[in-house]
Order: structure tokens, then C-alpha cells, then sequence
């Protein structure tokens, strides 16, 4: 079970990363152009501060599980 | 015999954990609760005539500043609520903080309910709206921690989730009194009044409720283990340092954010808000009609918040929230497909009137007309559909037209309305089965010492941040599905957002947390 976790880990390192990536490509489709809907401006402008550091404590959290810090947390 | 301090305090103690005393300790911290949610939900419900009357829509700056009331307050501002109070509720000790926390919302809610309107003293009405919606999302964000580790410390550790239930229930029945009253104002008033003046009502009376509460509060004692560990001079120096800069500490932070409140709050809000706009928006129900649809849903559904957190102390927290999370990826799209089958206007029609409407209005400068024209079917399951179809016809034939304005309203039949209230009420089982046990599975994963800081932030990151973006996430995910072969695009589309943080939660989970958190023993408690 131990190495599951720990092999877990670098699962949801990518999926951070990959979420991290997703955001910003959508927000630059988004907010490119000549006019943009303000509403969409203020979404994303909202949504990246706020989602890009959590996404980087999935990865922490995933760096965790990786060195067996969730190993010995009770069955 | 000479009774000791040490003997009054046991005695007060073993009071309070018995019978009435524990029942009035749980009362007394969920009506204050309860209070607060219906202020930040009031707010919501009411959006459109705060809009109307502090954000008119031909303002650019008005609609930002509108638009960063709802990030703002609901998303970013409750986490830093949660800090402050939380360390302020470790320093000092959870009765005052949450005491603040119920006063700063009740006068936050007051005071927005006297603001004159844009009309009336300009853009000073939507800055001075924003702060105190700012202001309660502070609040909101100190409040909910204070008052589950408050009752939890009250508690027998063998009921800890069944008397935390109590709190539980408050959001949801705060919601549930939200409507309630916003229906029976406007009842009330009539419904040209509330659009002028009485949607000012409900925040209004909320002064009252806070006053009751205050009182209530002020009566109350500090939490027995609280008490204890701050007479042992065991309380923490810096309680943000111990909690997030810790690694031993901060890494259950993680745990309890990805393996448990994140995949929470996406079925909360899924079950309650978003079940909600997808009846509006997307099956066009009637407006009353949504709101007693999730009226009855909430009214069978809330004993479960007990149920399920009574059963935690039975069987672990753990693999009853799992299960909701679980319930909720599996069966949300088959739900969404059953209520768009439901509000369906693409059925048999076996009745249909048109009335196609006389010219309502001519523009005597322009010579535009406005022609309005109104459809109404019954359909072969008892539903009704109503559309009324707004056209601008130009007198200048060179100018285009704007696009016309069509209100779609369906009503349903009695049959098929219980369908949906049922469809609503699965949904939020699986809110009472995260969210039952959720109060004292973080209250168990942290000391006394860093617990109202280090539970706080994870709450509020996954309801506020995780739970609170799911109406506009998955709004967003169904635009993105629209194509020019697709116009309308895929209405389920916005449902995967919450079935991918709850799967992401519920695998972590399931790995990584552990059974019984009901059976850790913190030492330096």
C-alpha cells in the first residue's frame, strides 16, 4: 500500500502541472483579441491567482506522498 | 468536604456533556451559524435586485465591480476570513471570535440593506456594496470553524459526528429560511413593491435574528478543552506559523483539502446551488416553482446530516464520505439527463395557443415598433410552456434589427414535479453524506492548539474556492461545448467539472486518509 502512495505522488505532480498548463492556455484563448467581454476578464483574473497556487499544493501534496510522509497515517 | 476548582470545573464539564446542557451548548452555536449563512445567502438569491439597484448594466465599472462581489466575497476573501479568525480563535479562544464573526455579518447584512441606491448617490452604492460584501465573506469565512470546533470540543468523542451534525444542517436550512423568507416578503408587499423596496426587507430583518443570537452567544461559556489547554499554558505562540509552516502539520492541511473538502464542496454545490441554476437556466423552470422544488428537497434531506454523522461515530468518516463522492460521479449525469427529460418541451403537444401579439409599443421619434407575441402548449405529461417572443421591427429597414428576446417559462405537472423534487432531494443525500461528517473529521485530524486555524483554511479553500466556482465552471465547460453544428452545445457538459475534483478526491481520499480519524489521540491535547 506504502508504494502505491508513494508512486501515487508523481500522478498528481503531473496533474497539477497539467492543470497549471490548461488554465493559462485557456485564459490566453480567452483573453486574446481585439474586444474582450469584461466578465470573462475579471473570471479569469479571478480564477488564476486563486487556482494556480492551489494547483501547486496538489503538487506539494503530491511531493509529500512521494517521500512517504502519508505512510505512516493510520489504516 | 471542601469542593476544589479542579472538582466545579469537572462537574460544569460533565454538565455540559450530558442531556440539556450539550443540547443548548449545540443550539446556542447553530442558530448564530445558521444566521450567518442565510445573511451570505440572502445576497445571492437577491442578486438581480441588487444588480438592478447597485449596478446598472450600462456601467462598465459598475458591472466589474459587480462581477468582483461574486469572486471576491465568495472565493478569495473567505480563505483570508478563515486565517484571521482562525488564529484569533486559537490566540484568544473560539467563544469571542465567533461572537465577532456573527456581529460583523449581521451589521455587514444590515447595513447593505439601508445603502441608497446607484440612482441616488451614484458609484459610491456599488463600492460601498462591495465592501460589505466583502465584509461578510470575512465573516462567513471565520465563523464556520469557530462554531464546529466549538461544539465538537463540547462533545463526547464517541458522538462527535452526530452532535456536529447540528451545525452541519445550518447551511442548508440557513438556505432553505433564505427562500423562505424572500418568498414570504414578496407574498407580503406584493410584487411591485418588493422590485422598489422590499427585497431591502430581508436584510433588514436579519438585525433582529443577530440580535437574538448575540445575546444567546454572549451567554455562552468557553470550550472545555480550549479552557484546559490555555490554563495548562499549552496554547499556541503563532498558530499560522505552526499550522502551515510545520511539515507535519501542513501536510494533513494538504490531505484534508484533497482528500476530503475539495470533492465535498464540489458536491455541495452541485447538489444545492448548481441543481438550482440548472432549473432555472437550462429546464427554464418558473422561478417560485424552483425554489419549493429545493425547499422540499432540503426538508427531507436535512435529518440525513444527523443520520450520516451519527453513523460516522459508528462506522468512521471516512468511507461515508467516500461514498457520497462516489454516488455523486457515478449518477449525476443520469440525474441531469432525467431533469432535462423532465422540463422536455419537445413532446407531444396536445394543446397549443398562439396569441400572435398586436404592436405594443411605437416609438413616436424612431417609428420602431415593438411586436410581442406569446405561445403557450400543453404537452401529453400535463407540463405547460409559455414563450413570449420580443421583436424590434425598424422603421429604417436598412438598419439590422436586434437579435429578439424570447422568455421561456415551463411549468410542470404534479407528477413530474415530485419527479424532479425527488431528483433534487438524491442529490442532496449526497450532500448530507459529505458533508454530515465533515465538521468532525477535521476537527479530529488537528490539536486543539492549531484547530481552528489549521481546519478553517482547508474548509473554505475547498467550499469557497473548489465548491463556490462550480456554477461558473460549469457554465463555462457548456459554452465551450457549443459548436456551429451544436448550437445549443451539451447541457451536461458542466458536470464534469465536479465528477473530476470529486474522482481526484475520492482516489486521494480513499489512498491516503485514514479510516478512523474518530480514534486519534492528539497528546499534547
Amino acid at each position: 500500500m506504502n508504494s502505491l502512495k508513494r508512486i501515487a505522488g508523481i500522478l498528481w505532480i503531473v496533474a497539477a502541472l497539467v492543470a497549471i498548463w490548461f488554465l493559462f492556455s485557456r485564459a490566453s484563448a480567452e483573453l486574446s483579441g481585439d474586444k474582450v467581454d469584461p466578465s470573462k476578464q475579471i473570471f479569469w483574473y479571478s480564477i488564476l491567482p486563486v487556482y494556480v497556487p492551489l494547483m501547486l499544493g496538489l503538487a506539494l501534496f503530491g511531493w509529500y506522498a512521494l517521500k512517504g510522509e502519508y505512510d505512516k497515517i493510520a489504516e | 468536604m471542601v469542593s476544589t476548582s479542579t472538582d466545579t470545573a469537572k462537574r460544569t464539564d460533565d454538565h455540559i456533556k450530558t442531556g440539556w446542557g450539550l443540547m443548548s451548548v449545540i443550539l446556542a452555536s447553530s442558530v448564530g451559524t445558521l444566521i450567518e449563512w442565510y445573511d451570505f445567502y440572502i445576497y445571492g438569491t437577491l442578486a438581480p435586485y441588487i444588480a438592478k439597484h447597485f449596478f446598472p448594466a450600462g456601467n462598465v465599472t459598475a458591472s466589474y465591480l459587480a462581477a468582483l462581489g461574486t469572486f471576491a466575497a465568495g472565493f478569495i476573501v473567505r480563505p483570508f476570513g478563515a486565517l484571521f479568525f482562525g488564529r484569533l480563535g486559537d490566540l484568544i479562544g473560539r467563544k469571542y471570535t465567533f461572537l465577532v464573526t456573527l456581529l460583523l455579518m449581521g451589521l455587514s447584512t444590515f447595513v447593505i440593506g439601508l445603502i441608497p441606491g446607484y440612482a441616488q448617490i451614484g458609484m459610491a452604492a456599488p463600492i460601498l456594496i462591495l465592501f460589505l460584501r466583502l465584509l461578510q465573506g470575512l465573516a462567513l469565512g471565520g465563523e464556520y470553524g469557530g462554531a464546529a470546533t466549538y461544539v465538537a470540543e463540547h462533545s463526547p468523542a464517541h458522538q462527535r459526528g452526530y452532535y456536529t451534525g447540528y451545525i452541519q444542517t445550518t447551511a442548508t436550512v440557513g438556505l432553505l429560511i433564505s427562500i423562505a423568507v424572500i418568498l414570504g416578503t414578496k407574498g407580503a408587499v406584493g410584487e411591485e413593491p418588493f422590485n422598489e423596496w422590499g427585497w431591502r426587507l430581508p436584510f433588514l430583518i436579519s438585525i433582529v435574528m443577530v440580535g437574538i443570537s448575540v445575546y444567546i452567544r454572549l451567554k455562552m461559556q468557553e470550550s472545555p478543552m480550549f479552557s484546559k489547554i490555555k490554563h495548562s499554558g499549552k496554547l499556541s505562540a503563532n498558530p499560522l506559523k505552526e499550522s502551515f509552516a510545520k511539515r507535519d502539520n501542513l501536510k494533513m492541511v494538504l490531505l484534508a483539502l484533497f482528500g476530503a473538502v475539495a470533492g465535498q464542496g464540489v458536491i455541495w454545490y452541485t447538489g444545492q446551488f448548481y441543481a438550482m441554476s440548472f432549473m432555472d437556466k437550462v429546464c427554464n423552470l418558473e422561478f417560485n416553482s424552483v425554489r419549493y422544488i429545493l425547499a422540499v428537497a432540503i426538508i427531507f434531506g436535512t435529518p440525513f446530516f444527523l443520520i450520516f454523522g451519527s453513523l460516522s461515530d459508528k462506522i468512521g468518516r471516512k468511507w461515508i464520505m467516500m461514498a457520497g463522492m462516489l454516488l455523486g460521479i457515478l449518477t449525476y449525469r443520469p440525474i441531469y439527463q432525467k431533469m432535462l427529460d423532465l422540463s422536455s418541451v419537445n413532446k407531444e403537444t396536445v394543446a397549443e395557443k398562439s396569441s400572435v401579439g398586436s404592436v405594443a409599443t411605437v416609438d413616436a421619434a424612431t417609428g420602431d415598433s415593438t411586436v410581442v407575441t406569446t405561445t403557450v402548449r400543453t404537452f401529453v405529461d400535463g407540463n405547460t410552456y409559455k414563450e413570449v417572443k420580443t421583436e424590434k421591427i425598424l422603421a429604417d429597414a436598412s438598419k439590422t434589427a436586434p437579435k429578439a428576446e424570447v422568455k421561456k417559462t415551463v411549468w410542470l405537472s404534479s407528477g413530474n414535479w415530485w419527479f424532479m423534487a425527488f431528483l433534487v432531494f438524491i442529490q442532496i443525500l449526497y450532500v448530507t453524506m459529505v458533508y454530515g461528517p465533515i465538521a468532525a473529521f477535521l476537527v479530529e485530524l488537528f490539536p486543539t492548539r492549531i484547530r481552528y486555524t489549521s481546519m478553517s483554511l482547508p474548509y473554505h479553500i475547498g467550499n469557497g474556492i473548489f465548491g463556490g466556482l462550480v456554477p461558473y465552471i460549469a457554465t463555462f465547460l457548456v459554452e465551450s461545448s457549443k459548436t456551429a453544428d451544436k448550437p445549443s452545445g451539451d447541457p451536461l457538459a458542466g458536470l464534469f467539472y465536479p465528477m473530476i475534483i470529486a474522482g481526484v478526491c475520492l482516489l486521494i481520499g480513499i489512498l491516503y486518509m485514514p479510516a478512523r480519524t474518530d480514534q486519534t489521540e492528539h497528546h499534547e491535547d
